[in-house]
């Protein structure tokens, strides 16, 4: 057996670091402009590669594009410094920007963007693409938030139907809905996806701003005041009081209870679910706005952004990165994208080439929402994992029956010891 | 380590240790080849466990971060992080958490561990692939078995074991969201899928009781029970000491349940000490009080393996 | 006519094999579960889900999750990484901690005991606490994104030391004195007396290296700075993003991961089992 082994280490450490130094001579090679991006892992990767591939042609460069999930794409991000191969251009999640800024890795684009582009940019593109004062990120899309109903289930509970945010349900109506729908054999009325808190996050948060809540004080920067404050304490115990009433399903861990088990009416998701529900739903599948809880309608927004890096500048493809960058907010690539996943066009000019964005169309409100400036984003803060991982937990924990007043200001109280060490709130 | 010593006289005390004089020039040899044998694997050891961790140990006085920012440079801190875990709720309770995971997890294993083995100690036909059978969780990494028990402790009424639990009439039970119950949930996992490992570890021990002493025992009118307790646990201890130590260590690390599935929750009912100091280093980028944690947890269980190391041999 | 007493040993030997199949099936059910999962759609997976039917194959059966996610995830290449490293890492581990395990079980020499006591001491750091360090050491040695870098930093492992420690320990000394007597040196009987006795051992170490290798997957997440070395625990990551959980798929993922360590262990699990029965007297 020893001499098995042995036979095999000959044979094997040669034939590695052949194959190793194979690959990297492939990647030295060529006169042309090359360029590295990190794409963060997703359902988009094959439509990526194949906007890559066009953009090559067309601007006679070389794009290596590599795709990672998310966690390993943030590992190799981290590490980027000090190994020193961070990439020219990352697509990545609006919320990781903040943390790589801080780390020195960011470039800005100030300068570069022509007004007319940027003018023409809805506005909530532009707000998750500002950090520091600075432009630093665009997007070829962002996400669609309100709530999807099942109209018929509605029509025939005799629930009035929303047709704009202007005139979408307050407290006592939606409430009431509920009831109705209930009491018209509806097991459970509503599903916001608490069978995965991590995701409410990001849904749950234009529910915390109508109750007139926030998850940190977007001044100070620091979470206790306002994620413990009595107004985000309500929307949380909201979820008990739903829960507690029979209009959710707490003990729910399936993702289908409203296109597949149809036993909810109204399910808190956005624009991602557009091919589940319509495929299931067909002509039920409509989008009605977040009920006005006091505080007034909102949305949340947030989405893929594209960057570039300040390892451009040192390779001496900054110009490149921004061509590309730029490329990526054509008409042709935005519509290729957003055709895949439903998502918002990130460009009002473009908007008009989808006929359910029209007005009258299936999914308007998106539009109409973002283009009236009412979404919320989550923080663009260099803490945002912390302040996510301990929502979710808090979340989870209050959908499990824990009392929101106390797990939100023990919540509130650590995140914000962790932001003063590591000194996030600046 | 007086504890090593003592262990390694009750290995070998079946055996005739015959102590040599050793010629000067016959120890020489020991030593070159000994370092020698032991040089590769030392480097490796040295390079990929000893710095990294000493590396750790300085950090631990400092305020490190993991992603570390522009003009914020890292500072000595003292014992600054080392108060931080005594003055820590989450962190108390996180040392507790893994303190009753063990307590739930280590009894467990060696009882149902050797009672298994003693099941299997038979010469039927088709009992080795029994024991391979039992064996067989070994093999699906720890990721996959989470995720699958999972599913078996699905909340609600259409759960796989809430469904079969209402069959005898138990109402459905909420598991893992479930604070009472989540650690007792992920200790389920990590016991179902060691038994089998430990299950032939003890087995292996009892093969070498001779038959002799349990026919002693059935003349002498022994039950079952006794015969268990009086013969084949005493003769078992070596076999024990090792299952004892090497699964206390195992399951203090308690890590793979509680990042795949809960996340510490709920209500920080499975924290465990290395989720926490995985949390507070790669999460919330702190990686100075990450590693006074990883110091802590060490010289907590280094004490405890001493202790146990102790008591097995005194007896 | 059948006596009593046979019949009643009948039935006793049935009753054993009857606890024996119980009993199997608290250990093969999950597995099978996810077996039997992978080839069901995720809507089936949810409807079966609180019955028996859980670990049966019902309703639309297909190789549509494997085939989505071969194509989806580039599995090959990553299935071949992981061949390549678990290789290199096991056939590397299996021999350098066993001559550690050796010297320190066999010979003498000063120094052994505070070196034993240092082994089982670094057993206890847990790899979450200095995988970053590891990391930056890796850095240093430029040994990042390789098979190298993959492969070869857990080879010396400290449990696995103590093992062999233990072992060789407990092996007869008068084997070594009779070969010194007839002229053999230490490290002779290592190779041509001691390793050749230790196949149990041997294979154990084998078989939990290799399990650990293939299911590792924080440090290759660190370690690979591109799509070349990446293993197939990085690829199972992609599965599950926080818009969508791919529950057949994962399943399908988890099960062609375990296919390729339950042959191994199958085809090699006589010696095995019968080894893991030796390693535990000597321990």
């Amino acid at each position: 057996m020893k001499k098995a082994v042995l036979v095999l280490l000959v044979l094997l450490l040669p034939l590695a670091s052949v194959v190793a130094e194979g690959k990297q001579e492939s990647s030295a090679a060529g006169d042309t402009a090359q360029i590295k991006v990190w794409v963060s892992s997703g359902a988009e990767d094959d439509i990526y590669r194949r906007m890559f591939d066009n953009m090559e042609s067309a601007l006679g460069i070389v794009i290596n594009d590599e795709y990672y999930p998310k966690d390993e794409l943030d590992s190799k991000l981290k590490m980027a410094p000090v190994v020193g191969d961070a990439p020219d251009m990352v697509v990545v999640d609006y919320l990781q920007i903040p943390s790589y800024y801080e780390a020195g890795l960011i470039a800005s684009l100030d300068g570069r963007i022509p007004d007319t582009l940027k003018n023409d940019l809805i506005p909530s593109v532009i707000a998750e693409s500002t950090y520091d004062g600075k432009f630093i990120t665009t997007a070829q899309f962002d996400a669609g938030m309100a709530m999807w109903a099942n109209k018929s289930m509605l029509e025939h509970a005799g629930i009035r139907i929303p047709t704009s945010y202007k005139d979408a349900w307050d407290r006592k109506e939606f409430e009431d809905a509920l009831a109705r729908l209930k009491a018209d054999g509806v097991p459970y009325p509503i599903y916001i996806r608490q069978n995965k808190p991590s995701s409410l996050y990001f849904m749950y948060l234009p529910v915390v701003a109508s109750f007139g809540g926030d998850f940190i004080n977007r001044d100070t920067m620091l979470t206790e005041g306002t994620l413990d404050s009595p107004e985000t304490i309500a929307a949380y115990d909201y979820i008990s009081w739903l829960i507690d009433k029979g209009y959710m399903n707490g003990a729910c861990d399936y993702e289908n209870g409203f296109y597949g088990r149809k036993e909810s009416a109204i399910a808190l998701l956005g624009h991602w679910k557009y091919k589940d529900h319509v495929t299931n739903l067909g002509d039920d599948a409509i989008l009605v706005p977040i009920p006005d809880f006091g505080n007034g309608v909102y949305t949340c927004s947030g989405s893929t952004v594209w960057a570039m890096t300040t390892s451009a500048s040192e390779n001496g493809t900054a110009d490149v990165v921004w061509k590309v960058i730029e490329k990526s907010l054509d008409p042709e690539n935005i519509n290729l994208v957003t055709g895949f996943n439903g998502a918002i066009p990130s460009r009002k000019s473009v908007m008009n080439g989808n006929p359910e964005l029209q007005k009258g169309g299936r999914l308007y409100l998106y539009r109409e929402q973002l283009e009236a400036g009412i979404s919320v984003l989550r923080p663009l803060t260099p803490a945002h994992m912390t302040i996510y991982s301990a929502v979710q937990s808090a979340t989870a924990d209050i959908i499990a029956g824990s009392d929101a007043a106390t797990t939100l200001h023990n919540t509130a109280v650590s995140i914000d010891e962790i932001i003063k060490d590591n000194g996030w709130n600046k | 380590m007086p504890s090593f010593l003592a262990l390694r006289s009750i290995f070998t005390m079946n055996r005739r240790s015959i102590s040599l004089r050793r010629s000067h020039h016959i120890r020489d040899g020991q030593t070159a080849t000994a370092w020698l044998f032991c040089a590769p694997a030392l480097l490796s050891v040295f390079l990929f466990y000893l710095i990294p961790f000493c590396l750790s140990i300085a950090y631990s006085f400092t305020n490190k971060m993991l992603v570390p920012r522009i003009g914020r440079s890292t500072e000595f801190v003292g014992v600054g992080n080392y108060l931080k875990i005594f003055s820590n709720d989450i962190a108390a309770k996180a040392f507790v958490n893994t303190g009753l995971y063990a307590l739930m997890v280590v009894p467990a294993i060696m009882v149902i561990g050797t009672i298994l083995a003693v099941f299997v100690n038979r010469q039927v036909k088709g009992v080795k692939t029994f024991r391979a059978i039992y064996f067989s969780p070994q093999v699906v990494t720890m990721t996959v078995v989470a995720v699958v028990w999972s599913f078996i402790f699905s909340p609600g009424e259409s759960g796989l074991l809430n469904s079969f639990l209402g069959l005898i009439g138990i109402p459905p039970q909420s598991w893992l969201q479930n604070s009472n119950q989540a650690l007792f949930c992920i200790a389920v996992m990590y016991i179902w899928q060691s038994l089998g490992l430990q299950m032939i570890i003890i087995l292996g021990g009892l093969q070498y009781i001779p038959e002799e002493l349990y026919e002693a025992g059935r003349l002498d009118g022994c039950s079952i029970v006794q015969k268990f307790l009086y013969i084949t646990v005493p003769l078992l201890k070596n076999t024990l000491v090792y299952v004892l130590i090497s699964t206390t260590i195992n399951t203090l690390k308690l890590f793979t349940q509680v990042y795949v599935l809960t996340n510490g929750g709920p209500n920080h009912s499975t924290t465990s000490v290395v989720y926490l100091l995985y949390k507070a280093g790669f999460i919330n980028s702190q990686l100075g009080y990450s590693s006074a944690i990883a110091v802590v947890f060490f010289l907590i269980v280094l004490i405890i393996s001493l202790i146990q190391n102790y008591a097995m041999s005194e007896k | 006519m059948i006596s009593i007493s046979i019949r009643r040993k009948h039935i006793s030997v049935a009753c054993l094999y009857l606890a024996y199949i119980v009993v199997a099936c608290l250990f093969v059910l999950p597995m099978l579960y996810m077996f039997v999962s992978s080839v069901k759609t995720d809507a089936q997976i949810v409807e079966d889900m609180s019955t028996f039917r859980a670990f049966i194959p019902s309703g639309h059966i297909s190789a549509e999750n494997y085939s989505a996610i071969i194509g989806k995830v580039n599995f090959f290449k990553f299935f071949k990484n992981s061949v390549v490293v678990a290789i290199l890492n096991v056939s590397l581990v299996t021999i350098l901690n066993a001559m550690m395990g050796y010297a320190l079980g066999l010979l003498s020499f000063k120094g052994k005991k505070f070196m034993i006591s240092f082994i089982i001491a670094l057993a206890i750091i847990p790899t979450e606490s200095v995988i970053i360090n590891r990391f930056m050491v890796a850095l240093h040695l430029h040994m990042l994104n390789s098979y190298a870098g993959l492969a070869l930093p857990t080879v010396g492992y400290p449990m696995f030391i103590f093992l062999y420690y233990n072992h060789f320990k407990g092996m007869p000394r008068e084997l070594l004195e009779a070969a010194i007597v007839d002229g053999e040196t230490y490290n002779g009987i290592f190779w041509k007396i001691m390793l050749p006795l230790s196949k149990p051992v041997i294979s154990t170490v084998a078989i939990m290296g290799f399990i650990r290798s293939w299911g590792d997957l924080l440090w290759p997440t660190l370690v690979t700075r591109d799509e070349t070395y990446r293993t197939l625990p990085l690829a199972l990551r992609a599965l599950s993003t926080d818009v969508y959980i791919f529950w057949g798929q994962i399943f399908a993922f988890a099960s062609l991961m375990t296919l390729p360590v339950l042959i191994i262990f199958i085809l090699f699990q006589k010696q095995f089992i019968q080894s893991l029965a030796m390693t535990g007297i000597k321990g």
